[in-house]
């Protein structure tokens, strides 16, 4: 897992250059892992009580699971939604040197496709350790957050490349 | 499913998170000279701050069943206190270590290139930032179950999101000086 960091790592040094221009851009970093993270975890950890408890079917088509996984797609775009607003305000105060519009773009687009995929990939490890005969809960939320360091910082990656460069 | 208790609890926690990530986001922000000046050390932050998450929240979890199996009375000076320190400061100077190794063995196979210069000294930041980082949030970890002890918490429910956010914080902020004090002395 140590090792999908620095890959992950090696992803940010590629954009190292538009990323020292522009260190707003850094400060998005630990919030789209944070946020990403996290919600993964609280997701994980509920599927994989569900599971033990028998409340969730381990198949993919579970109407408690899709359930569970829309509902924290949509706080996570929420959230999202929410501070790429109140950064782009904060944008016209303090002006990062990039425009409002980038920044709000920037922020649900990389918020989105980590919030998407975080959620897709937790489920299906949750389904996945269970059939496996381990323990989700041993297994879902340390994966979980590695990738999600991992597609936050490709996604932002991303989302730079396509509104900056 | 009860939707609007799930969001209930996890909502305010997902924004408060967001400050948290804002915190910690603009500490790597104001690091953006010595980033500069250690081309390369950009590479290994998330691979840092991740793996201090994942050493410091496992604690958490192990110090919280221990603390429902009503082990953890003598608080630090337990047995399993101590075991557990050990445990958590063992991984943190095993991980710390590896990571300039990692960042080394990439750069035979990615477009970027470090020197060996570089490498010592990102290899000296780590350590020391994974020890002293790992240092502090053992010290968290415990106040935290004991503050859940005393109000009558489950520790289980506060200690992951707060020793995520706080892990990250702290992280930056002594690899901040650490990275600023080996750049004036080696480089």
């Amino acid at each position: 897992m140590g090792f999908i960091g620095v890959v992950g790592g090696s992803v940010l040094g590629t954009i190292e250059e538009t990323l020292l221009i522009y260190p707003v851009l850094l400060f998005l970093v630990p919030i789209l892992n944070g946020v990403g993270g996290n919600l993964g975890a609280v997701l994980g950890a509920r599927v994989s009580s569900a599971i033990h408890t028998g409340k969730i079917e381990p198949i993919f088509t579970d109407e408690e699971l899709r359930e569970n996984i829309l509902v924290m797609m949509g706080m996570g775009f929420f959230v999202f939604f929410v501070f790429g607003i109140g950064m782009a305000g904060a944008n016209f105060l303090l002006d990062f040197g990039v425009t409002s519009f980038q920044i709000f773009v920037i922020i649900i687009g990389a918020g989105f496709i980590t919030i998407l995929s975080i959620t897709l990939i937790t489920a299906a490890v949750s389904l996945w350790s269970y059939h496996k005969g381990l323990d989700p809960d041993n297994i879902v939320i340390p994966v979980e957050t590695t990738l999600c360091d991992f597609i936050g910082i490709i996604s932002l990656a991303f989302m730079v490349w396509l509104v900056i460069m | 499913m009860d939707k609007t208790e799930v969001i209930k609890e996890t909502l305010p926690l997902l924004f408060l998170l967001v400050l948290g990530g804002a915190l910690a986001g603009s500490v790597l922000a104001s690091m953006e000279r010595v980033l500069e000046m250690i081309p390369g050390l950009i590479i290994i932050v998330p691979a840092v701050i991740d793996m201090r998450g994942n050493i410091s929240t496992t604690l958490g979890s192990r110090l919280g069943s221990a603390f429902h199996l009503g082990l953890l009375h003598q608080g630090l000076t337990s047995d399993v206190g101590k075991e557990n320190i050990k445990g958590s400061l063992a991984l943190s100077l095993f991980t710390s270590a590896l990571f300039p190794i990692f960042l080394w063995i990439l750069s035979l196979f990615m477009p970027f290139e470090v020197t060996y210069e570089i490498v010592g000294t990102i290899f000296l930041i780590s350590i020391f930032t994974g020890v002293s980082a790992a240092l502090i949030l053992i010290f968290l970890t415990f106040s935290i179950v004991a503050f859940s002890m005393k109000l009558n918490i489950d520790p289980d429910n506060i200690s992951g999101p707060i020793l995520t956010t706080a892990g990250d914080v702290f992280t930056l902020l002594i690899m901040f000086g650490y990275a600023n004090f080996f750049a004036w002395v080696v480089l």
